[in-house]
């Protein structure tokens, strides 16, 4: 028995045996508290008999108000599985080895390919064209990336966010910030939605911020931290770290009395830093406090998630974050999540969505790109660390695709996990061969797809797909330089290098710059701030840096494998926010890190040594996806623009015209 | 615990004695919902309600489909149940310390003053046999009812009205209410009782030769507020709360 039990029973006991004032009211709190508990029992039975008596009434409504399904449906409901960037390579070399049996066995009841990825094969561009079936040029997202050609500066492509001041009620301005997706067209769960049919869409990239839909849909990549970047940690140590470098910040740890320290920790623009303090208990032990809220972490583990409150004038801004304590102290803490029970940025749809999801399985990572790649790379977290977050943080995923497959009996499920594609970039280095960090990241996937099957009834269909695959990344190609190099770029005179935004390029010398992971833009005269090409020059110009870049090689290896004109490979309204040129490189290679935003260094080729060392930037008939699904189709050579029609399809709903992708 | 409440009502000694009751009141709001936040699982209520607000979303989010909503429902049924037995343990612990506290207050402000004008009965429970008292006067107070013999159980009764806060009827061994100023403990009845009882009945007097129990039935105090005419113990349960839930806010405490 326990002691709190036993204190319980004695307690009990004590009051039977004493006779005293009988009230029915025990203090203050457990006063509230039975009155609270009160309050809920009636109301759940009020709401769930509520529920009960009105659904015939919803049910006809809803069957009045929808528009009849054009198409007599295939199934009663589709379960799409996305897990970025798992490799068909791979998969059918751990096949060879008689691993991933439950995606074996999908492959051999339903149908396996390989998938065309879109071009370039990077999550947002290919993730967009999987949500609306259409290429690139319809959907208008290009790359991470794009440019704003006006001032040569590198945007983030898929939200455009603005700044403004509003009068409130009051009178009294206010700052307040706006977000817009610039994802164009429609996703196709928005088309169910006309015909009465819901979806849960949960982290399917480039879906930040939520658009209203039929269902419930949760953000996935490009959701912002708090301090409004992708991604930025804090690391605390007691002396020297007041700076800033690629991907976090560095902060004092000052030491208080006895065995407790404090940092403060910069969150959202105009709020001042949360104070954090950490309390050594000895034997490994610490306690981490920020505002009322506090937790335990041992040394050299990955702590559970600690609200941190910020405060913007009167109102609380609240995120969550992880922490790493080791020797020193040296403090890790996660960039600072939105908190999703109480999110100052529109997380979901409805709104309240991600407020149950907190609940229903906990604090969960809301970070576009939640694993840390930076701090492995900068090496302020250890790969195991890096390892028990991207594991944490696919726990999570996976409870609230369990809790979306439970609670949704019909319409669409969709669930994007982007474990996969962390573990691959930053574990490629270590290799593939059985017992890697890769290895056994496959073996969980299929695990995933195996509960999945488990789950799925006869009248439902499975889509299990990757928006690309993976190859090495050995080499960095530098192509702001190589441009110099080929006298296409023109740097001021003194300038050797630029380490951002093209600062010390001679516009009126340049005709093409690169910019984003896989685009070379000409100076075109009237859509560059400072363009000297004219528009009827360009052709030549294009193909004149065709022709030179697939004759780039290193020693004997080609390094391009393919170039390619945006106007021919892409069609659609939105094709203006194209780069000019697709530079399509070879396995191994891939554009550098710093000509994505603007700089230019003092190689074209130079070996890549950092932690990620696995990538998808490539020519994208190297990288295509996979794509299995629970029944057989006979479509060969599949691309991720087929699956917006042929779920609608499969729903009974008539794919519109404008969608490039065909239905298997 | 007489002396503790004698000095933290002393500087209310003079005042009208819903200002002391207040006093008690906030003062007992704010220690409970310490007391509680002390001895809950402060991180297990937070998260079990915020699991409760996100079944209650749910019901909510999954209208469409009644069986959802009512498992949900059974879910938030079930949580609850949990909330109490987190709240158990506190509860209990609380309870010591309330009912101490509501007994000194009931002792205090529960009844009205023993003056002319407040009309109340007696009861005396003889010990072994009824003694021949009752004629003379009272040294505090008048008897106003002829005395009531009911010789079979010992007993004799009538009404009285006090004077000065006392009826004091040394002769029939009767010591009731209290000369003390505002706040004080007034003595309506007594009875043998060990030290625990004592604890929960401050009112008992002390039992004179001769006498098995004396019990009063003094009028019950209202208290005007707002209009209405409330009772000591809907002062402090009223009052009482609004401390705890400031308390709660300033002290961050999950209720």
């Amino acid at each position: 028995m326990t002691g709190g039990l036993l204190l319980k029973l004695m307690l009990i006991i004590g009051l039977l045996i004493v006779p005293s004032l009988a009230y029915g009211y025990i203090g203050p709190g457990a006063g509230f508290g039975i009155l609270t508990s009160f309050v809920v029992f009636v109301n759940a039975v009020a709401v769930s008999m509520l529920s009960f008596l009105f659904w015939p009434i919803m049910v006809l409504v809803r069957f009045l108000k929808r528009t009849r399904r054009p198409l007599k449906p295939e199934c009663g409901k589709v379960v799409i599985l996305g897990l970025d960037g798992l490799s068909p390579l791979l998969v059918e070399k751990y096949w060879a080895n008689g691993d991933l049996p439950n995606l074996k066995k999908l492959a051999d009841t339903g149908t396996y390919h390989r998938m065309k990825t879109t071009t370039p094969g990077v999550s947002p561009v290919a993730w967009s064209s999987f949500q609306t079936g259409v290429n690139p040029g319809k959907h208008g997202i290009f790359d991470f990336l794009s440019a704003d050609r006006k001032r040569y500066l590198a945007v983030l492509s898929s939200v455009k966010t603005k700044t403004f001041q509003k009068k409130n009620f009051l009178g009294i301005r206010k700052k307040q910030v706006s977000s817009t997706l610039m994802r164009m067209s429609k996703p196709f769960w928005s088309l169910l939605g006309r015909y009465g049919i819901r979806s849960t869409v949960l982290r399917v990239p480039i879906t930040y911020p939520p658009e209203p839909l039929d269902g419930r849909l949760l953000s996935g990549m490009c959701v912002p931290d708090l301090r409004g970047t992708q991604g930025s940690y804090t690391v605390m140590a007691p002396e020297g770290t007041e700076r800033s470098f690629t991907g976090g910040i560095g902060r004092t740890l000052s030491k208080q009395e006895k065995d407790w320290w404090k940092a403060s920790v910069p969150g959202p623009e105009d709020c001042d830093p949360a104070d954090i303090l950490f309390h050594d208990k000895g034997s490994g032990k610490w306690t981490v406090l920020s505002g009322g809220e506090k937790l335990k972490v041992n040394t050299d583990e990955l702590s559970e998630w600690l609200t941190v409150t910020y405060m913007a004038g009167r109102t609380k801004i609240r995120g969550i974050a992880r922490f790493r304590i080791t020797e020193g102290p040296f403090i890790y803490c996660t960039a600072l999540h939105v908190d999703p029970s109480s999110p100052v940025v529109p997380l979901s749809h409805p709104v309240h969505y991600s407020r149950y999801l907190a609940g229903a399985i906990g604090q969960f990572a809301t970070l576009g790109l939640a694993e840390d790649t930076w701090a492995l790379s900068n090496g302020h977290l250890d790969e195991k660390s890096f390892l028990s977050m991207a594991w944490a943080y696919y726990g999570e995923r996976k409870r609230m695709f369990t809790d979306a497959l439970t609670r949704g009996k019909d319409g669409l499920t969709v669930c994007v996990f982007d474990t996969s594609d962390r573990i691959q970039h930053m574990f490629w280095g270590s290799g593939t061969e059985p017992g890697s960090v890769i290895h056994q990241m496959y073996l969980e996937m299929d695990r995933l797809v195996g509960d999945t099957l488990d789950r799925m009834k006869n009248n439902h269909r499975l889509i299990v797909l990757s928006d690309h695959g993976f190859t090495s990344f050995h080499t960095c190609i530098d192509f702001n330089r190589w441009l110099v190099d080929n006298g296409f770029m023109v740097l001021e005179d003194g300038v050797e290098t630029v380490n951002e935004s093209f600062h010390g390029v001679d516009w009126s010398k340049t005709v093409a710059y690169a910019m984003g992971l896989s685009g070379i833009n000409l100076n075109i005269r009237g859509r560059e701030g400072k363009g000297i090409v004219e528009a009827e020059k360009a052709e030549t110009l294009m193909k004149e840096i065709k022709d030179k870049l697939l004759t780039l090689m290193d020693g004997d290896t080609k390094v391009i494998r393919s170039v390619k004109f945006a106007r021919d490979i892409y069609s659609g309204g939105y094709i203006d926010r194209s780069p000019d040129i697709i530079p399509g490189t070879d396995t191994g290679y891939r554009a550098d890190w710093g000509c994505v935003t603007g700089g230019v260094g003092s190689q074209a080729l130079y070996p890549n040594n950092r932690h990620w060392n696995g990538d998808h930037c490539h020519d994208s008939d190297l990288v295509k996806g996979v794509l299995f699904t629970s029944w057989k189709h006979r479509t060969e050579s599949p691309s991720i623009v087929d699956v917006a029609p042929t779920v609608l399809s499969m729903l009974g709903v008539k794919p519109p015209g404008y969608m490039d992708g065909r239905t298997l | 615990m007489n002396t503790l409440f004698d000095i933290l009502l002393f500087p209310f000694r003079s005042l009208d004695p819903l200002w002391g009751l207040m006093w008690i009141s906030a003062l007992s709001g704010i220690m409970m919902i310490l007391v509680f936040k002390k001895t809950s699982n402060q991180q297990a209520i937070s998260k079990l309600r915020r699991k409760m607000g996100s079944r209650a979303l749910g019901m909510l989010l999954f209208l469409e489909s009644p069986l959802t909503v009512i498992k949900l429902a059974f879910s938030l049924i079930t949580d609850n149940f949990v909330y109490l037995w987190h709240l158990l343990k506190p509860m209990l612990i609380i309870t010591i310390p309330f009912l101490v506290t509501a007994a000194q207050l009931d002792a205090r402000y529960s009844r009205e003053p023993l003056d002319a004008g407040h009309r109340a009965t007696v009861t005396v429970l003889w010990k072994d046999s009824i003694p021949s008292a009752g004629t003379a006067s009272p040294e505090y107070g008048v008897v106003i009812s002829p005395v009531v013999t009911i010789p079979d159980s010992l007993e004799q009764s009538f009404s009285f009205t006090g004077t000065g806060g006392l009826f004091v009827f040394s002769e029939m061994g009767i010591r009731l209410g209290t000369a003390g100023q505002s706040g004080s403990i007034m003595v309506r009845g007594a009875e043998k009782s060990g030290i625990i009882q004592s604890l929960f009945r401050p009112w008992n007097g002390v039992l004179e030769h001769g006498t098995a129990g004396v019990r009063s039935t003094i009028q019950e105090t209202r208290y005007n507020i707002f209009g209405g005419r409330w009772s000591w113990f809907a002062v402090f349960l009223v009052f009482s709360s609004v401390w705890a839930i400031i308390g709660a806010v300033v002290f961050k405490v999950k209720v």
